[in-house]
């Protein structure tokens, strides 16, 4: 359902990512993986077009969506949880998850179920503001935000980092949930390599701008992580 | 006792028109953050409107019907400013976001070219606009102590436009837009909301607000094409001394003005009394840059 096909992007003159090629297909978890800086949160930006492409290709069912600005490409039914998670700091975390159904292709008035039903804790701060609301808890707030659109395909950005175990476990199990479902497509980048290995079905290793290694899950064994995440 | 009543709703009224003139720039300045110098146009372009309706009413409609003409002004005002609004921001406004020093000139630009338009159109010399008749008069609350009727009829505008305003930006699905673009334009565009739709609209309303502001205006005196730039600086003042960003504080910061200058100025002289709130205002704002109601938050930090 997308595909990449040798992108390169980058921010102003310096270049991150350069002929880089990944595939996710529908209802599939896709993983990627990498030390820090290699351009993984860069190329979740320019997936959802919130960075020009220099060159290449983002093709999604089908169709291309390089020119398309980023509120048409959630409308498609791309889902987006950022790192450092972009919560609406002045608004309820009603109006948050309410602004989650914007790009739904149904029209809703009210917070379908299913977003909050996974985070039963958001229920009870319905009415405080969103910039109050601890890290652990903004993090369930944006994952229910994407997930308020029932989205086609989901691009989470690191989702457990800097978060209290007991959330992190959460936040997995939602993520299992996702994937047992089998609607919705991911695109995880996460660095627990234990997690990656339990729920991903394919992987991508990037590496200065560039995928190095991709296989399906059971392919990847120990050797990757020396190579690839290991300093 | 009197004194102090009357001044107290000189204070309210000149506060009123305060708000007024500024809930416009609230939006453009406060939530877009455009340095909109133009704004006092909008407001010339708000009362020019309301000359307009009033020439049709004049020449079309018989004596009984002409004293109505300001239930259409009012709307006709907004509508006006906020197409001409629209057109600035699609054709100039859009390219100057994130770049206040840059927008502050283009707008004094613009502001000067509706001027001159005015000018050209209806001529440099001010024209009078004829309140109708219901207006006139006033409400003899005391002996000697008048109220008049138009200052009281601007205060319930003003709610009125207030409650409109508070109703679209805090109830509405357009207002949660808008509050979501202006806040985090990069993550409300994930979400999927147009942000270039809502900047269109956001700058459009802010600039009919100007319009009824202008409308309002041509009931305290008469009108000219530099009518805007009397009050464009009174209009900045109440938004960063309220603290931008937030509706309340263009309230707070209005009425701040408004009533200190009343007393003042009945206190010590006219001019002294500008001296002494403008002094204070300035003092303020070394103490708290932000205004009066600042935004704090987690997020913020």
């Amino acid at each position: 359902m997308l595909s990449i096909q040798q992108l390169e992007t980058g921010y102003g003159e310096s270049v991150i990512l350069r002929n880089i090629s990944i595939r996710v297909q529908a209802g599939q978890v896709v993983c990627l993986m990498g030390r820090n800086g290699v351009g993984k949160t860069t190329l979740l930006k320019s997936i959802m077009g919130l960075l020009k492409v220099k060159s290449g290709t983002i093709t999604y069912n089908g169709s291309d969506m390089k020119k398309l600005p980023p509120y048409a490409r959630a409308k498609l039914g791309i889902g987006y949880v950022p790192q450092g998670r972009e919560i609406f700091g002045q608004l309820t975390v009603e109006e948050n998850l309410l602004l989650g159904i914007e790009a739904s292709r149904q029209s809703r008035i009210t917070v379908p179920k299913e977003a909050i039903e996974k985070f039963p804790v958001l229920k009870t701060m319905y009415a405080r503001r969103g910039g109050d609301l601890s890290g652990g808890q903004q993090q369930q707030l944006a994952f229910a935000r994407a997930l308020a659109s029932r989205p086609d395909l989901l691009l989470l950005d690191e989702p457990t980092e800097g978060i209290q175990p007991s959330i992190v476990q959460d936040i997995q199990d939602v993520i299992r949930g996702i994937k047992t479902q089998g609607r919705t497509a991911i695109l995880l980048v996460e660095q627990s390599i234990a997690f990656v290995k339990s729920v991903a079905d394919y992987y991508y290793i990037i590496e200065k701008g560039t995928v190095v290694a991709e296989g399906d899950i059971a392919s990847f064994d120990d050797s990757h992580v020396r190579n690839h995440l290991v300093f | 006792m009197s004194v102090i009543m009357l001044q107290l709703f000189n204070g309210v009224s000149v506060s009123s028109i305060l708000l007024l003139i500024a809930l416009g720039l609230a939006i453009t300045f406060g939530l877009m953050k455009v340095i909109n110098m133009a704004h006092g146009e909008f407001i010339m372009i708000g009362a020019y409107s309301t000359y307009v309706i009033q020439q049709a009413f004049t020449s079309n409609v018989s004596k009984a019907g002409f004293d109505y003409y300001f239930m259409f002004a009012i709307p006709f005002a907004f509508l006006v400013a906020f197409i001409i609004g629209l057109i600035l921001e699609v054709s100039l406004i859009r390219f100057l976001y994130g770049r206040p020093l840059d927008s502050l000139l283009a707008t004094w630009g613009v502001g000067l070219i509706l001027q001159q338009l005015a000018r050209n159109i209806f001529g440099a010399p001010n024209v009078a606009v004829i309140s109708p008749e219901w207006l006139n008069g006033g409400w003899e609350i005391v002996a000697g102590t008048v109220l008049p009727y138009k200052r009281l009829f601007i205060i319930g505008l003003v709610a009125f436009c207030l409650i409109c305003m508070y109703f679209y930006i805090y109830r509405s699905d357009a207002g949660r837009r808008m509050r979501a673009v202006m806040q985090n334009r990069e993550m409300a565009s994930c979400l999927g909301i147009s942000t270039r739709r809502v900047d269109m609209m956001t700058f459009a309303i802010g600039s009919g607000i100007a319009g009824v502001a202008g409308c309002a205006l041509t009931l305290l005196g008469s009108i000219g094409p530099s009518i805007g730039t009397y009050y464009i600086v009174d209009a900045f003042m109440v938004v960063v001394l309220g603290g931008v960003g937030k509706l309340i504080g263009t309230v707070i910061g209005a009425f701040g003005i408004g009533l200190t200058g009343a007393y003042l100025e009945y206190w010590t002289t006219a001019s002294l009394g500008k001296v002494i709130v403008f002094a204070g205002i300035m003092a303020f704002l070394q103490w708290k840059p932000m205004g009066l109601v600042t935004m704090r938050s987690r997020s913020l930090d």
